[in-house]
C-alpha cells in the first residue's frame, strides 16, 4: 500500500490537533497492523526520542502469527514531541519495502543515524536508513494536514498567526510547522504521495 | 557498550535465535555529538524498562492532558475579530 492512501485519509482534516490514536486506528482498520502498544520510557532525548520495534508472535501454538508493534517514546518530553515521535513511528508501518529485519541492517541504521551532518549529505544511505530519516516529514504531513494548511497559509503569510501559534493548536514542534507552511511543501507533499508506488524512498535532495 | 552488552541488546531486539523481528526504526535526538554507543545504551535501557515493568504501556496514544480540538476554519474566521 502506498503512502498516498494514508495521506489522503487525513488531508481534508480541518480540526486540529489530529489525534495520534486516529492514525493507529487507520493502520489497524486497513489491516496493516494487528496490535499496537505505546510504551512510555525515560530516555535522553538529546540521543533518542523514540523508536519502533515490530515483531511477530503466536498467541496459540501453530496459530497465525500476530504482528505486534511497540512504539517506545520518551515520556519525559512535551506533548508536541510525543505526538510527532509516535506519528512517525506509526507511519513507518506503511513502509513494507524498507524494513530493518536483520542485525546487520540494525547496525548500519545505527551507524548512519550518528553520522556528522557533512557526511550525511555526502554518503548514500541504504533505503531503510533513508526512509527512517524522512519519516518525520510524513508525520508532520499528517499532524498538519493539507486542508488546515490551506486555511492557515494566508493569515500565516500576513503575520496574523505565527508558527508558534499553529504549533500550539496542532500540538506539534514549531520546527515542523515551519516545514509544512513553507512554499516548497506542496511539491514535497505530492512527491511523498508517490512513495510506495515506486517502492523507492525519496532521493536525498540536499544543497 | 561492550560486546556482551551489545549481545544482550540484540537478544532483546531480535530474540535469542535472531528471528521474529519485523522492523526497527528510530527517532534520533537533537544532540550533534551522539555516538553509536549512546544510541545502543538508550535503546537497551528502554527495552529493559519495559521488561522490568517500569514503562507506561497503553493501547491508547499517550496524552499529558485531554485534547482541546479547534476547528481551523472558525479559528481563521476569528482572527479578523478583536481579541
Amino acid at each position: 500500500m502506498s503512502f498516498r492512501k494514508l495521506l489522503e485519509a487525513f488531508e481534508g482534516e480541518e480540526t486540529l490537533p489530529v489525534p495520534v490514536d486516529r492514525i493507529a486506528k487507520w493502520l489497524m482498520d486497513n489491516g496493516i497492523q494487528d496490535e499496537i502498544d505505546f510504551v512510555g520510557v525515560d530516555l535522553d532525548t538529546g540521543v533518542i526520542r523514540g523508536f519502533l520495534h515490530r515483531f511477530t508472535y503466536h498467541k496459540v501454538p501453530y496459530g497465525a502469527p500476530v504482528m505486534c508493534a511497540n512504539i517506545y517514546y520518551a515520556r519525559n518530553q512535551d506533548q508536541d514531541w510525543i505526538n510527532l515521535v509516535c506519528a512517525k513511528e506509526l507511519i513507518h508501518m506503511m513502509d513494507k519495502n524498507h524494513r530493518v529485519t536483520k542485525k546487520e541492517q540494525f547496525d548500519t541504521l545505527i551507524s548512519r543515524l550518528v553520522l556528522p551532518r557533512e557526511l550525511k549529505v555526502l554518503l548514500e544511505d541504504p533505503a531503510y536508513a533513508l526512509s527512517d530519516k524522512f519519516g518525520d516529514a510524513f508525520a508532520a504531513a499528517i499532524l498538519l494536514p493539507l486542508a488546515s494548511r490551506s486555511l492557515l497559509i494566508e493569515p500565516y503569510k500576513n503575520d496574523e498567526v505565527t508558527a508558534a501559534d499553529i504549533a500550539l493548536v496542532a500540538e506539534m514542534p514549531v520546527h515542523y510547522v515551519r516545514l509544512v507552511m513553507s512554499d516548497e511543501w506542496p511539491a514535497a507533499y505530492e512527491r511523498m504521495k508517490t512513495i510506495g508506488e515506486t517502492a523507492k524512498p525519496p532521493v536525498a535532495n540536499t544543497p | 557498550m561492550n560486546a556482551k552488552e551489545n549481545g544482550a541488546l540484540e537478544s532483546l531486539l531480535f530474540g535469542s535465535d535472531g528471528a521474529g523481528v519485523a522492523d526497527f526504526k528510530c527517532f534520533r535526538g537533537d544532540r550533534d555529538d551522539v555516538s553509536e554507543d549512546d544510541l545502543r545504551d538508550q535503546i537497551h535501557s528502554a527495552l529493559m524498562q519495559k521488561r522490568m515493568k517500569r514503562a507506561s504501556i497503553s493501547k491508547d496514544a499517550p496524552r499529558k492532558a485531554p485534547i482541546v480540538s479547534q476547528n481551523i476554519r472558525e479559528f481563521v474566521k476569528g482572527l479578523a475579530e478583536p481579541a
